[in-house]
């Protein structure tokens, strides 16, 4: 399905899934083949680093065949191979990783190291233009981060959580209550069902500046649930609801506070609980009642979490500004943008 | 035939161009901690000033373990996405007995070992009789404990591999020990394409290293969980 858009191959293999995606030009997503290795560490309550990374060897041509045969592409119709650098466990990077390298080697074709957060961002981009400056609150398992995009390469740091990530937090409250890795969807859905009843902190909800914090919330979470198992009379929904709650009002009033601060033209929310619908609702609230002149954009569900479309529309973005990078680029597991506040 | 030849499994990466059994160009190096970072532009540099192009190999030979995992894990990965994109023949070789080839040519068996840790090896043995290679222990991996009653029936062995100053004196006692990457004792990528011919291709879907060892995490699971069904841990979603 070759036409005069360039053609890029995203790879991603940061954490638990396997994933390659193509994209023709900057926002038409042709292929986005994920596989899942949820039910691998589910064995073992987290992803297991060693685990993983073998499960990524194994998975790697498959994607990459089948990202083709579904985009009805053939090598000779990729122009340049993007692929996740870092964050993430190293040993998985690396697979994906040397993939990239070799398959952009072979083709001798542009390689572009993505930072896998930027993906996340990027993920927006899929049959969208995003409108410049703009403002991104990434919600992963492993990040919570305000991020200004000046233009389309420049990201800055504004705000961070100072310790959990929130999908960190939802993933250890949901082992308190009884939910299995990776719990975020689970006590999505029983909040749904449940109600506020119980007394939760807002952490940092009155600080001026944009940074977060969860771990005090999931303490307080672990208190009252051995409370009330105690006393016997945990409700599971309501206690999900409880927290729930307690984790949105708390990204809202921030993402309030930075929509207050700085003037942008689109907010886009990115990372794997940017799925959950209670987030997606109330942003858009928010962004409808106090801020219409302000874009929303939250990519599908589907784009949401780890894949390897967001990788390759970053990776277009890469492309276009001829920024490509060497073959000798190592994964770098710590990588991270540039913070504002130092 | 066009053959690449790579060994990053432990002691270095070494990657190797041949035609059939010509060799082209080879080049190592003792690093092996950043292969992630230089295995792929090594293999690049490989067809530098050669009428060849990576999209011309045939055939790739791959050291598949035992080894480092990580090593391991980008060898294979490199091997099995090139063999993908070329249609080329894809094998995996014992990293093992690419250790023991330059002491094959001896006649005398070779035992090869590669430290893991804690008095634990991965440890073969090989002999050549007759042209063709025999083995006489099979890749495994063995506290040492045991591996000395595996051995101490040999004649003439010959010792190759790294970090086995802790069970050095003892080892002694069975052999003549060669240090690893003494004079140009070290594993080659020329020598897996060597080995490779006559051997069988595998699937590059299908190419996986030969860790030997379970993680960790696996084998407790295992251990708790004796009745397990084998399912398919990973899914497209
Ligand atoms: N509906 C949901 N509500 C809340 N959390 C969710 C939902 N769906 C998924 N999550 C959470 O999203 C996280 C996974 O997101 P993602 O895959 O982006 O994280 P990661 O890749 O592991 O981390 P990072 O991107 O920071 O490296 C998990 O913690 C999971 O519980
Ligand atoms: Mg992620």
């Amino acid at each position: 399905m070759k036409n005069n858009q360039q053609i890029i191959l995203g790879i991603e293999s940061s954490c638990d899934e396997t994933s390659v995606g193509i994209i023709s030009g900057k926002h038409q997503l042709l292929a986005n083949v994920i596989t899942s290795q949820i039910k691998s560490h589910q064995r073992f309550g987290g992803v297991v680093p060693e685990v993983a990374s073998r499960h990524h060897v194994e998975y790697i041509n498959f994607c990459i065949e089948q990202a083709m045969q579904q985009a009805q592409v053939t090598y000779s119709d990729i122009d340049g191979i993007a692929a996740t650098y870092g964050p993430g466990l190293a040993g998985c990077l690396m697979v994906g990783l040397t993939a990239g390298k070799m398959l952009a080697a072979c083709l001798e074709i542009p390689f572009y190291g993505v930072n896998h957060m930027a993906g996340h961002i990027y993920a927006a981009a899929v049959d969208h233009q995003i409108q410049y400056p703009a403002l991104a609150l990434l919600v992963s398992g492993g990040h919570t981060e305000f991020v200004f995009l000046k233009d389309e390469t420049s990201f800055e740091i504004l705000g961070t959580t100072l310790d959990d990530a929130v999908g960190e937090a939802y993933d250890k409250v949901g082992r308190l209550i009884g939910f299995n890795y990776p719990a975020g969807k689970a006590i999505d859905e029983a909040a749904q069902r449940g109600r506020q009843t119980y007394t939760l902190p807002r952490p940092m909800i009155n600080r001026s500046d944009l940074n977060l914090s969860f771990s005090g919330l999931k303490t307080a979470v672990r208190d009252l649930v051995a409370h009330e198992k105690q006393k016997n009379t945990l409700n599971v929904d309501n206690m999900a609801a409880s927290f729930q709650n307690a984790v949105m009002d708390v990204l809202i009033a921030k993402t309030k506070k930075a929509l207050t601060q700085i003037n942008v033209k689109e907010l886009i929310i990115g990372g794997g609980v940017a799925a959950n619908l209670s987030l997606r609702d109330r942003m858009a609230n928010l962004i409808h009642n106090d801020f219409p002149q302000c874009k929303l954009t939250i990519p599908p569900l589907r784009l949401c979490g780890d894949n390897g479309g967001m990788i390759a529309a970053y990776g277009a973005v890469l492309a276009q500004h001829k920024n490509t990078s060497q073959l000798d680029l190592d994964c770098n597991s710590s990588l991270s943008f540039i913070n504002a506040a130092g | 035939m066009l053959s690449l030849g790579i060994d990053c499994s432990e002691f270095g990466v070494s990657v190797a161009l041949a035609n059939d059994k010509q060799l082209i160009m080879e080049q190592s190096t003792t690093e092996n901690k950043r292969a992630s970072q230089f295995l792929v532009p090594q293999i690049k540099a490989l067809f530098k000033n050669t009428p060849y192009k990576l999209a011309q190999v045939e055939s790739i030979a791959v050291a598949q373990g035992p080894g480092s995992f990580t090593g391991l894990k980008i060898g294979v990965t490199a091997g099995k996405v090139l063999a993908n994109v070329n249609h080329a023949k894809l094998f995996g070789i014992s990293s093992l007995v690419n250790l023991a080839f330059p002491l094959l040519t001896t006649g005398n068996p070779v035992l090869t070992l590669i430290s893991a840790r804690h008095q634990n090896f991965y440890a073969g043995i090989y002999q050549k009789k007759s042209g063709k290679i025999v083995t006489l222990l099979p890749d495994s991996y063995l506290n040492y404990s045991v591996l000395r009653e595996k051995i101490k029936h040999f004649n003439g062995l010959l010792i190759m591999g790294a970090g086995l100053e802790d069970v050095k004196t003892d080892l002694k006692e069975f052999g003549i020990i060669i240090p690893v990457s003494s004079g140009n004792l070290f594993p080659r990528g020329y020598s897996a394409i060597l080995l490779s011919k006559g051997e069988k291709s595998i699937s590059p879907d299908q190419f996986v290293p030969n860790y030997i060892r379970d993680p960790q995490a696996v084998l407790a699971w295992e251990k708790n969980n004796p009745e397990h069904s084998v399912i398919n841990y990973v899914e497209e979603i």
